[in-house]
């Protein structure tokens, strides 16, 4: 099934937008073969919602479309003016090489992948873009999608220090939710913005229980599907994304008895891995581990934190997700290295992983210039280490692998 | 979970029952025949909170003898200060009688109505004077009490002094886990 | 609204009941020996001659034909409500305040002042967030703005701290004046300053409106007893803004809060957190209704209990993570370890 998908998603894509540039995309499918075994037959929504979204039929919905950057834009704002936020980080390599036409080659992946939908038409739907200042590349990205598209910049600071920072996190975001109310003419107060919290509360407690499911048995629902369920949310309706979410966990759920893992569960770490680049995923799992648990800002860093609302107010509300969005935030763009680093040990320790793996996007610097800190803080917790650095490029698969099975070696005799 | 065991058993002893005695003075008169023997006596607060718990005794039976108590006047939490106990005494049997209070004990016996006996009344030894020793202010009741055992309360003192003593012990430690 | 706050929720409502109207729901408890003398004889001042209630109007210890301020029943005076006469007595400052005045043995008292440690040393402030009737009713005055839409006013940390000096003056000059009136030569003015901080308590004027009894709110005969008559007023003007546009700032300067957070550091009830698992989101710190900020800074495990805590567990309520920050009694746990307990809970918002 999940080749199956992969088949329709590359005719899907050579049919489209990518076919008048003849590029080839980068997905494999050698991994999921080793995969299909644990495959889940209730996943068919988030293949389909994916097929739907390359054939630019972007979401089945009347909202106007709200297009975001980062897990720093609070969807919950977007969802609460009754529009259809659209998460449009991406990772795809036939989208990089578009993009640099008009990028220099030497930045972000995402930017130039970015760039390159923009700029060849793919993303038209859009009544505005909210990017937020977290890194460089996203600020210069605002002023090269202006000319396209109107453009909300939104600046959180790099300090995630909530004494210092809280009273201007919550006027910033303040001051967008009224810009949306009056770009859109849509007056929304707290009952919209709680009903939208409850919305996300409730991704939240799926995504624990799936979360928890995989850290038990990693196979329960496999990572291609675990990736492929956390891309989907990033245009789907977040109602249908709870239901079939929730119908995904029942089916595992049901099967976790008969299933277990007998490959060494590692943590994945660092940059977000985002659906067309399962490079890593595929190597990883080829080589013999498996990906349990991972900390990164599109699945973790999203959805992990639920809203917690102690103030029913409007301003109280808007704080919470200051808190939920910002300050808890592993962005590594902000100040919150050690955050980063008590989480990965103790994520490691409760879920009983063997191992970290920290993956690198080239040219992605802030996740590169943390990684010497983290491997130091790891090695005085013992616990094992690995970081990767890859670009979006098949070349390295092989040298990956090699590297990644002598980590599980060591691991093997680590546990021992 | 000793140091829980150690509070619990404060809190019990704080509660445990107590009784305490006063040893009554009286001359035995020149008359033949019954009589009776009156007075009144000043309690500390929160010792009797029922004049029930108020009993005459014959010391040399140590049996409860029939008495009838009207209490004067309370301490402002409800309890006892004083009462006037009225107990018969007979002149052929010249025994020592004294007073027990607390809510340990209990009166059984007790009259109401009074026949018409000749009544002397009783002193408590070390209290000194009876009615003058109460010392009436404006405003409140400002009474002093000489008589009462003062090691009733004085204990308190120990594990009162254990508590502040373990407060500021854990009261330093938690302020050395916040500096450091 | 979590577990945690849901209890403290009930606690609180079923508190204000027993407190106010206690006397009403037990006055089968009271003696036999009572039944005669009145309705609540165990609250009435000491049966017999001395009563507040009492004094000749015009005489000489009563000048002016005042009524007292303080009356003797409930629910007015929730502060010392004990039915039968035992040891408990509520309010630590009236205590201390009639005391004074009356100039008891410190022998007499020590058995209710170690009772005072002890539930201290046990709870520390936990009166204040669980029990505490004007808090209470300050709890649902923030709950009134909650739903009104009204921003919560967020006070700077020094005013905070400034307010809980302003509480110690207070107090110093409540138990001065009681001291001083307790005195022969000054006795004649006991009538108008008993149980001076009593008087201007906000507490004094809500807790009667329970039982629909008016309180004594007006009483211009003399000037001291209408400048006592204003600064109640001025009192009750500030405790209601101060519940309504923040939310427990006026627990910064009471007197009696003040007295119990002397324990808090060493209470038996211990607010922990473990660093590994913060992920410095601040829900704790912007919950906290005092305004603390210790459990969010603090970077390693270990107690975070603070002076100002009123242990109402919010902080522990709110944090996203699991076994982040624990409550604890004498380091055992007493929280459920449920691990969906959050999310399960923020479905249900208040």
């Amino acid at each position: 099934m999940q080749k199956k998908f992969l088949d329709r998603y590359r005719e899907t894509i050579f049919k489209g937008f990518a076919s008048n540039r003849g590029i080839v995309n980068n997905i494999s499918s050698e991994s999921i073969e080793y995969l299909q075994e644990t495959e889940n037959p209730c996943m068919e929504t988030f293949y389909q919602a994916i097929i739907d979204f390359e054939t630019k039929k972007f979401v089945d919905t009347e909202k106007p479309l709200v297009g975001y950057f980062c897990s720093i834009v609070p969807e919950e704002i977007i969802i609460a003016c009754s529009l259809h936020p659209v998460r449009l980080c991406c990772e795809d390599q036939i989208w990089t090489q578009a993009g640099e036409e008009v990028s220099p080659g030497d930045i972000c992946p995402v930017v130039k992948s970015v760039c390159g939908k923009f700029y060849s038409g793919f993303y038209d739907k859009f009544e505005i873009v909210v990017v937020p200042g977290t890194c460089d590349p996203k600020t210069k990205l605002a002023e090269m999608l202006s000319p396209l598209i109107d453009i909300y910049f939104l600046d959180p600071g790099r300090d995630a220090d909530y004494l210092k920072n809280a009273d201007i996190w919550e006027r910033k975001y303040r001051d967008f939710f009224d810009f949306l109310k009056k770009r859109f003419n849509y007056s929304a107060g707290r009952k919209e913005l709680i009903s939208a919290c409850q919305k996300t509360n409730k991704r939240t407690e799926i995504f624990r229980k799936i979360y928890q499911l995989r850290t038990k048995n990693p196979d329960a629902i496999n990572s291609f599907d675990y990736y492929i369920m956390i891309y989907a949310s990033f245009f789907m309706d977040i109602d249908l994304w709870n239901i079939s979410a929730e119908k995904v966990y029942k089916e595992a759920s049901a099967k976790e008895d008969k299933r277990t893992c007998g490959r060494p569960k590692v943590l994945l770490a660092g940059t977000p891995v985002i659906f067309p680049n399962f490079k890593i995923i595929d190597v990883i799992e080829k080589s013999g581990l498996s990906i349990a648990a991972d900390i990164q800002c599109t699945s973790f860093g999203r959805f992990y934190n639920p809203v917690e609302i102690d103030e029913e107010t409007e301003s109280g509300l808007i704080r919470a997700l200051t808190l939920k969005n910002i300050a808890g935030s592993i962005c590594p763009c902000l100040l919150n290295l050690e955050k980063m680093i008590n989480l990965i040990i103790d994520t490691v320790k409760k879920y009983n992983l063997d191992g970290v793996i920290y993956y690198n996007l080239r040219l992605c610097q802030v996740f590169d210039i943390q990684t010497a800190i983290i491997r130091q803080a790891l090695k005085q917790e013992n616990v094992p280490f690995i970081s990767i650095k890859t670009d979006l490029s098949k070349e390295d698969t092989g040298q990956l692998k090699t590297r990644f099975e002598a980590f599980r070696e060591m691991l093997e005799i680590h546990s021992k | 979970m000793k140091k829980i065991f150690l509070f619990f058993l404060f809190v019990l002893y704080a509660f445990v029952l107590e009784a305490d005695e006063i040893p009554i003075e009286f001359e035995y008169p020149a008359i033949a025949g019954d009589f009776y023997v009156a007075g009144t006596v000043f309690f500390p607060p929160l010792s009797v909170p029922d004049p029930d718990n108020i009993l005459v005794i014959d010391k040399s039976t140590e049996k409860e003898v029939i008495s009838k108590i009207t209490v004067i006047e309370k301490w402002p939490d409800g309890s006892i200060l004083s009462a006037e106990i009225v107990f018969p005494a007979s002149s052929q049997r010249k025994t020592r009688y004294a007073i027990l209070y607390g809510d340990k004990v209990r009166r059984k016996k007790s009259f109401t109505d009074a026949s018409v006996l000749p009544t002397i009344s009783f002193v408590v030894p070390g209290a000194g004077k009876t009615v003058e020793s109460m010392d009436v202010s404006v405003g409140q009741i400002n009474v002093r009490v000489d008589r009462s055992a003062s090691i009733r309360y004085w204990w308190y003192l120990l594990p009162a002094l254990i508590l502040i003593f373990l407060t500021i012990l854990r009261t330093l430690r938690t302020i050395r886990i916040q500096r450091k | 609204m979590n577990k945690i706050t849901i209890t403290r929720r009930i606690f609180q409502v079923v508190s204000l009941i027993l407190l106010v109207y206690g006397a009403y729901i037990f006055k089968e408890w009271k003696g036999s020996y009572e039944t005669e003398q009145s309705f609540f004889p165990s609250l009435q001042a000491p049966a017999g001659k001395i009563s507040t209630t009492q004094f000749e109007k015009g005489s000489i210890l009563w000048p002016s034909g005042a009524t007292p301020v303080i009356e003797n029943y409930p629910p007015s005076l929730v502060c010392r409500f004990n039915p039968k006469g035992g040891l408990f007595k509520a309010c630590i400052l009236h205590f201390f305040s009639e005391n004074l005045t009356w100039q008891t043995q410190i022998k007499y008292l020590l058995p209710y002042i170690t009772l005072f440690i002890l539930l201290c040393f046990i709870f520390g402030r936990m009166w204040c967030g669980w029990v505490c009737p004007i808090g209470t009713v300050g709890d649902f005055l923030t709950f009134l703005r909650r739903k009104m839409n009204i921003p919560l006013r967020r006070f700077p940390q020094n005013f905070r701290m400034n307010l809980s000096f302003t509480g110690y003056g207070i107090m110093v000059i409540a138990l001065a004046i009681s001291t001083i009136i307790g005195m022969p030569n000054f006795a004649r003015y006991q009538c108008y300053w008993f149980l001076p901080y009593c008087q201007i308590c906000p507490a004094r004027l809500i807790c009667p409106m329970f039982g629909l009894i008016k309180p004594n709110w007006k009483d211009f005969s003399t000037g001291i007893t209408t400048t006592f008559t204003i600064l109640a007023w001025i009192v009750l003007g500030l405790f209601i803004a101060a519940f309504y546009f923040g939310r427990r700032v006026w627990c910064h300067m009471c007197p009696v809060g003040l007295i119990n957070s002397w324990f808090n550091k060493g209470a038996g009830v211990e607010l922990h957190k473990k660093a590994i698992k913060c992920i410095k989101c601040g829900y704790c710190a912007d919950c906290c209704p005092m305004g603390l900020t210790k459990m969010y800074e603090m970077n390693k495990d270990g107690i975070y209990n603070q002076n100002a805590c009123i242990m109402c567990f919010r902080c522990v309520d709110v944090c996203p993570r699991e076994d982040c920050l624990t409550a604890r009694f004498f380091g055992k746990r007493i929280q459920s370890k449920d691990f969906f307990r959050r999310t399960k809970d923020a479905k249900k918002i208040p």
